[in-house]
Order: structure tokens, then sequence, then C-alpha cells
């Protein structure tokens, strides 16, 4: 993963450490807008993007509506975002009987942008852009936009919009814009794109210094909807005097942007945006301390196996590779040593980046093992089972300690770490570990179609107890203390939960009353079928909702970027009070998967089988990972049942992301924060959760991934 | 190990975090103490060793141990410290301190650094070092080797002019009025400019020097006691 630093990379590297002005790259902006997607205008979009690997948020308020937008830099020139927002006293179907019951409407929406064509010397840069494309569409619009920079601080932007961008003073109308939502919503809607009234639109942004911009804009967006003209007929969120916005944007750091406007001749807009650089880190390379250096045998020391016959010898130095092991936060689970070899076994709970463990354990081997032993095994495992090895010569390590990391990279074997484990004869104790904690848990639920945020806050006890090698017995139990997240529906109408078994969508009766509730409660057995093949049998309360057995093959070789798996379940639906019961239903489901990674940071995932509803089908993930561990994902499950019986949203899909924790932090933790952000909770196209799923285990010990953060070897 | 996960998929967003709390981890509390230290402000640089400070700290490390010692300055963090030798791997020593950060030097001139954050994880410095130690003019390179946001190898090859300034004495430690050449190095890389001095004696011992850990780091003052 050597790369040789650019002039730009030699930037973005200072960037990244200091505070520095930013490189003249072609319409690439910090600014959001008040849609929240990348662009140095107020509410008209521009040909520009954001930083590569950027993930923001925007909150914007502006007469009535506020608008809450994650958007994330997919590639240099697409653009993804999610919207949520909620508008004050708007009320589709006023006066009727199906009128929306709610003081707020709350709308979700998703955008995307392609810049088409790169900004040129004297050419403009063109995007061409897709705001809310699917479902209800209140925010419907598509654009064609061109930006040019004039000198490094002038921007000027023209585009044309259809939807909402095309309905103050258009020019022209192509075909007719159909109004109802496609099948039971959340399908791309299509059949209105590019259709209907055409607005030319534009605007210039200015930017004083490197914090400083100002901006005029000239709307095509009538806002008829907030207006009185459109769904709500009584709606009355603000007046629109003049087609023109001005305004000006504050970069106050690195992370924080925020904007005031001017807009529509009578209203005030303000909007603040948070932004993460994913390819960067708050400290590159982690704070936490130093390594032991590399000890180097004396010369000629080699040849001396008189340690061999040493009686007690073996069983001391595994005490002291063990206790120096723990020192740098691995456990050493079992070893094999002989005259010129060593085969250690080790746990590490501590560095997300595996290859940084892998680098520690074998300075601690030199500085521990007995001169003649020549040939290092480290072999990883998880739960038991061995995921992966690295074998090396010591005079290797010895040798290339303060060479570049891809040095020592070229003289390893990676492996599967298949093989006998040496088990220490004293590991029963350190083997039988319980590990446990109590601490307070959150449960997050955001963005719903019918509340932007419920919560359930309570205490979780956890607990993991290795019974023998491979055997795992895991569980949690929680208490609520208090929450809202088994608040009813609002009675908002809607295309409905579908006509499917409630397998997913009853989940708020779950989340009611503070008693103590069992979240899982599970015995698993992992263990290596083959060199390339992984198993996993899983059995009990598997989670919240399902309670069963579960079982799952993987073939992944190690040094293979494709990965193979089937998983089984049979499972009850558990009662809602989480305790021992379970209802009357129960379902046989299981799946066969393809994993494989894709390259340039792209990850794709393909599940075929029977979901929880019984429904056949498949899911569609792509994920990009940053090495950092950062991931930003999509996925798409469409099953056998038509989009009347799936209900609301037609077929499941939803957005994730997972931040992990040692980012944030600055040093090395396998903590990590997923988050999905799921269309709507339905029954079609659902999944048991269960934990130590194998794939996700047994990856990131494998050569792929590896050689991706190789560098952290010697850190 | 995955604190936030996909519990029952409640509705739009459904996730489950552990926080702070008690167990018997490894990594607990490791957030606490990162959440904590951000509110009391423990990680901010301590107020600067006065010379007093740093004279009793040289005494005691002179006293407590045989080892080779060398005293550090971290300019931008205000940071004094005294390094022990702790190893040796050829031609390359590593010095650390009490609080496990770790400096490593080949011929007095810093090659990695583990333990400040952005460390310099390898260089190569075989074009200025013979010229550094010889008290000799000339032009060389010198590659630093740094991390990423997301881990990977970044290095900076820089082409260096080295020169040779006046002469100079240096004391401190068990060093008494050593007589010594100032040499400087100064270094480019594209836009990245970075220069380095060293004192260096009449064996070629680099005795006292200025080097750049790189943008984050800035540079830092390295005097060696014994």
């Amino acid at each position: 993963m050597q790369r040789r630093l650019s002039a730009a990379v030699i930037g973005t590297l200072t960037l990244v450490l200091v505070p520095g002005p930013a490189l003249p790259e072609t319409l690439v902006t910090k600014s959001k807008n008040m849609y929240g997607t990348p662009g140095g205008l107020i509410d008209m979009p521009t040909a520009e993007m954001a930083p590569d690997g950027e993930l923001s948020t925007t909150m914007s308020y502006s007469g009535g509506t506020t608008k809450t937008t994650l958007t994330f830099q997919v590639l240099p020139r697409l653009t993804g975002s999610f919207r949520y927002s909620a508008l004050k006293d708007y009320r589709p179907g006023r006066g009727t009987p199906t009128g929306y019951p709610n003081s707020s409407y709350y709308d979700r929406s998703f955008d995307l942008r392609y810049q088409l064509i790169k900004e040129g010397q004297y050419r403009p840069g063109v995007a061409v852009g897709l705001r809310d494309f699917i479902g209800t569409g209140l925010y419907s619009s598509e654009y064609v936009v061109a930006t040019k920079g004039i000198g490094s601080r002038l921007r000027v932007t023209g585009g044309v919009g259809w939807g909402r961008l095309g309905s103050y003073d258009s020019f022209t109308t192509m075909g007719t814009r159909p109004g109802g939502i496609i099948g039971s919503g959340g399908v791309p809607t299509y059949d209105r794109w590019f259709r209907g009234p055409v607005s030319a639109f534009g605007g210039l942004s200015y930017q004083i210094n490197d914090k400083l911009s100002v901006k005029a804009e000239y709307s095509s967006d009538a806002y008829v909807e907030e207006r009185g003209g459109g769904q709500d007929p009584g709606a009355n969120l603000f007046s629109r005097k003049s087609p023109w916005n001005f305004g000006v944007d504050y970069q106050v750091s690195r992370a924080i942007g925020v904007g005031a406007y001017y807009m529509y001749g009578n209203t005030v807009g303000v909007k603040v945006t948070f932004a993460a650089d994913l390819k960067g880190a708050p400290v590159s390379g982690g704070q936490e301390t130093a390594p032991l250096p590399v000890a180097v045998r004396p010369q000629f020391s080699a040849r001396d196996l008189g340690w061999t016959v040493e009686p007690g010898k073996p069983q001391a130095v595994q005490g002291d590779v063990a206790t120096a092991m723990a020192k740098e936060g691995l456990v050493l689970e079992g070893m094999k040593l002989s005259g010129d070899s060593v085969r250690v076994v080790l746990r590490n709970p501590r560095y997300d980046v595996e290859a940084q463990g892998f680098g520690r354990a074998a300075r601690v081997l030199t500085r521990n093992l007995p001169a003649s032993v020549e040939t290092f095994e480290i072999v990883e495992v998880k739960n038991g089972m061995p995921v992966g090895s690295v074998k090396m010569s010591r005079s290797d390590v010895e040798a290339l300690e303060n060479a570049p990391a891809r040095a020592i990279e070229s003289r390893v074997n990676f492996g599967s770490g298949l093989g006998r484990l040496g088990r220490r004869d004293d590991d029963r104790r350190r083997l039988s570990a319980l590990s446990w904690s109590l601490g307070p848990y959150a449960k997050l639920s955001v963005f719903d179609p019918d509340n932007p945020t419920k919560v359930d806050v309570g205490l979780m006890l956890k607990g993991d107890y290795n019974i023998a090698p491979g055997w795992v017995a895991s569980g949690a139990l929680s208490v609520k203390l208090a929450g809202n997240l088994d608040a009813p529906p609002s009675g908002r109408t809607g295309a409905g939960p579908g006509t499917l078994f409630p397998v997913r969508s009853d989940a708020r009766f779950y989340a009611m009353g503070n008693d103590p509730k069992i979240e899982y409660l599970t015995v698993a057995k992992y263990a290596r079928l083959g060199e390339d093949w992984y198993g996993r049998v899983t059995f009990g309360y598997l989670e919240p909702m399902y309670a069963g057995v579960s079982g799952e093959v993987l073939w992944k070789p190690a040094r293979s970027r494709l990965g193979l798996g089937a998983e089984l379940n049979y499972v009850a639906k558990r009662d809602y009070d989480m305790l021992l019961g379970t209802q009357n239903y129960d379902i046989a489901t299981g799946h066969i998967s393809a994993y494989y990674d894709l390259g340039h940071g792209f990850h794709g995932q393909l599940d075929m089988g029977r979901y929880l509803a019984g429904d056949w089908g498949a899911t569609v993930a792509v994920d990009r990972e940053f090495d950092n561990g950062w991931r930003v994902g999509a996925y798409v499950t469409k099953t056998n049942v038509s989009a009347a019986a799936f209900g609301e949203g037609s077929f499941d899909k939803g957005i994730r992301i997972t931040l992990p924790l040692s980012w944030s932090i600055g040093s090395p933790s396998k903590k990590k924060n997923e988050v999905v952000i799921q269309s709507l909770t339905r029954n079609g196209g659902a999944r048991v959760n269960v934990n130590g799923r194998l794939y996700d285990m047994v990856r990131d010990t494998h050569q792929p991934e590896l050689a991706k953060t190789w560098g952290r070897f010697w850190r | 190990m995955i604190a936030f996960r996909k519990a029952a998929a409640l509705a739009a967003v459904v996730g489950l975090t552990a926080m702070a709390g008690c167990g018997n981890q490894t990594d607990q509390g490791v957030v606490f103490k990162s959440v904590l230290s951000g509110v009391t402000g423990k990680n901010k640089p301590a107020a600067p060793m006065t010379p007093a400070e740093t004279n009793a700290a040289i005494q005691s490390a002179m006293a407590g141990t045989d080892l080779p010692l060398a005293l550090a300055q971290i300019e931008t963090r205000k940071a004094t410290a005294v390094l022990v030798n702790i190893e040796t791997n050829g031609g390359y020593r590593t010095w650390g301190t009490s609080d496990r950060r770790t400096i490593t030097t080949r011929n007095g001139i810093v090659t990695a650094t583990r333990g400040l954050g952005n460390d310099i994880m390898s260089s190569s410095v075989g074009g200025v070092e013979g010229l550094i130690t010889a008290r000799k003019a000339g032009q060389g390179s010198h590659a630093l080797r740094f991390l990423d946001g997301e881990n990977h190898t970044v290095e900076l090859a820089a082409e260096c002019q080295v020169t040779r300034g006046g002469s100079a004495r240096v004391s401190g430690g068990a060093l008494n009025d050593v007589a010594a050449v100032e040499m400087r190095e100064s270094c480019s890389a594209g836009d990245q400019h970075f220069s380095n001095t060293y004192l260096v004696d009449a064996r070629g011992r680099v005795l006292q020097s200025r080097q750049w850990l790189g943008p984050a780091n800035g540079q830092i003052v390295l005097q060696i006691l014994r």
C-alpha cells in the first residue's frame, strides 16, 4: 500500500494534519445548500462536488421547514443524500377524513447527483441531479446544471430544472408530469423524471477568504405546496415575494460550516453543516503508546539449543510470553514451542487493525523466546476458532524493523491458521474466561415517518463465557428506564403494513414495559471444517424477536477476495415480554451468500434465500469501505411478495453506516457503531439477526484485508 | 465487539449502544476516559518544565540508570522528557520515555517515532547521514514515511542540502563543553519544506539537534546527556 507522495497528497496530508489552505481543486466545495447537498448556492443546485469520501449532516431551517440531510460523496463525481424534513402545519388532505393527523408533516427523501462533465479551462462542469427520486415526491425535481469557476474565487452557475425546479416562470414544457405514487410508494419515480414544465435558475458564489463566502441566486422553485397550491390547500408556510435569494456562508472549522440567507423577499434561512472526511483521521496512525522494540539476538547465539533440555524452561518461556502479550492487550491462548520454531495462538481484543496486533505479537516474541527459535507462526483465534495466521522468520523481523512496512510484508506467509492449537496446559483458566460488562444503553430510532426521534435508555448486562474451545455461551439482559420506542403509530395514512404475517412490524410491542428482558441468550459452537472452511451453530434466544437454531458454513480462502456462505435457521417468534416463551409462529429461513471485495474500496454482498415471512428473494448490498473502519453502504431486498402485500415502501431498502470507535478516540478499539436507516420496517425481506456471523469474523485476519493496512504492522 | 448493532428493527434506525460502564474487557472505559479527559482537559499539554525541574529530571534519570540518556523537547506540545536508550538494532537506537513513547535514531538522525500520534513510521536517511556525521557539505535524499487517515503508508521523499555552519560548544548531562560543528540540512519535497540542524563533534556524534517530525508534530530538540 506504499504510495509516493505527490504534491496533491502532501497538500492533503498537510490539510489533515494541520489546518491549512484548501487546494484549488476543480469544482470541489465544502459548502452545502439548504437541501444539504454540496453546492455554493442557497436553494438551487450547482455542479460542485464535496471532497471524495466526505460524510456530512446539514440542518437547515426556513419558512416553517426543517431539513436534516445526510450526504455522502460516494465517488469523486457521485453524491448520495438522505433527507428528513419536517414541515410545520402542512397537512396533505386537510379537511378530508384521510387528512394528515400530525401538526408537523415528516417527509423522507433521497437525492443522487452525478457530475457528467468535469470543468475544463473554458468549459464549465456539468452535473445532473435527481431530488427526492424515491417515494412520495414532495421535493421531486430533476436538474441539469453547469458551474464555471472564474479565477479562484468566483463561481457562476446556471441550469434548468423540472418538477419543483420547473415550477416558477417556466419557459417550456416537456410532456406531462404525473403526480401519483407508483405501487405502494418507495420505488423510483421514473415516470416523472425530466417531464413537465422546465424553468431556468442560476446564481453566483464568491469566496472572500478561506472561511467566508457570499452568494446570490435566482430560484425557479415556486413553493406551490407550502403556499396552499398543492396537497394541502390550507398550507401557508410562508409567502414568496421574490425569486431572489442572498446569503453568506462561514466555515467555522474543518468540520463545521454555518450559513444565513435572506430568501424569497420575506424570510430568513439558516443552516449548519457537520462534515467528516472519512479518508482522514483526527490522529493518523493513532496515539496509543509505543510497541516494545524488537530485541535482536546476539551474534552466533541462534545455534544454542541448550535451553530445550533445561527442566521447566519451555513452561517458563510460555509464562513470560503470556505476560508480555497481555501488556500489549493480546491474550495468549496456546503455544507450541520447538527448538527452532514457535506457533502461538492469540486472541486480539484490542487492535481493530489486525496487522498491528500481529506486529506487536512478533516483537514480543523476539524479546522472550530463546535465540534458537527462528520461525514465528502467529495464529489469531476468534471464539476459539483459528481465523488467520502470519508466518515469518525472526531474522526478517530483526532486519526489517526500521525498513518500510512493505519489506516485511513481502517476506510474510499469510495463512488460515488451521492446525493443532498447541494449547497450553495451564490455559483452562484463561480459556474459560468470562468477559462481561454492565452499562447504560440507548436504543435509537431516528427519521421514522411518524416521529423524528424515538429512544429508549436503560441498563444492560452482557457476558460471554468460553465453555470449551469453540464453545461460547452469551447473554444480555436489559432493563428499560425510560423511552418512547413503544409509542403507537400516529394514524398517518399510507399504504400500511401490508398483508404478510407481522414478523417485524410489531417490534414496538417488544419495547413495552420496564421489566427485565433477555436481549439474547445463546450457546454457539464455532469450528474449522477444513483449510478454507468455517462453521457455526448457534442455539437459543438469538435476538429480541426470534429464538431457535442457526447454522452457517463459510468458504473463504485466506488469500481470496471472494467468500461463499450458506445459512439455515429454524426460528420461532418470541413473546413480547422477551422472556423465555415463544409465540405460535415458527419458520425455516436460510440464505446462500456471496461476498466479494470489489477493489477501490468497494465491497459487494449478495444473499439469496427465504426470509422471515416465508417470502423468497435476494438482497444486494454495496458498501464503500475505508481502511480506517468507516463503511457507508446501501442495500435492497426484493422478494416474491407484491408491493401491495409488502405495504408502504413496496420493498425493503436502506442505507447503513459503520463508525469505528478507534477513529474518534485515536487509539485502537474493536468497538464500532452501526447505524441502519431503513426505508420503513415492514415484514417482507426481513432476516433473523444472529450474533457471530462468520464472514465479518474471518475476513479481517485474511491477507486481502491485512495488506490494506499493513503499514500498521510496525505501529 | 459491535457495541452498537442493529437490534429489533423497530423503525427507521434502530441501534443499541453500550456507552460507559464497567466490566472486565480490556478496552472497557476507554470511551469514558476519552470523554472525561476532553471535559477535564487532562490531555492538554502540561505546563512546560522549568529549567530547575528539567535539571532535577536529568539528575534523577542519570542516577537511576547506566544506559545512554537524552533529553527531548517537542516544541508544538511544549513537552519535555528524558529518554533512555532502551534498545539497539543494528545502527538504530530506540529511546523511550517513562510513559511509553519512543523515538528511534540512526547516527543521531530521527528515523521513527511511536506514540506521539502522526508518527514517523520509518525513514531512509542514507543519503544525508554520511554528510552530517562527517561534517561535510553536500546533497542527498531523506525520506520520511507516515500513515495517512486510512492507515496507508505515505512517503515524503525529500531532497536535502547539507551545509556546514559555525562551531559551537555543547554542555549538559555528562557532556561538558564539547566542541562541535553546526550542520544544517534543508529539505524539500514538492510544496513541503523542512530543515534540521545538528551539532556534531569531531567523532561524528550528533550531540544536540533540532529536527522535524512531520507536519503535525513539528520540531523536536534532542540532546545527548550520556
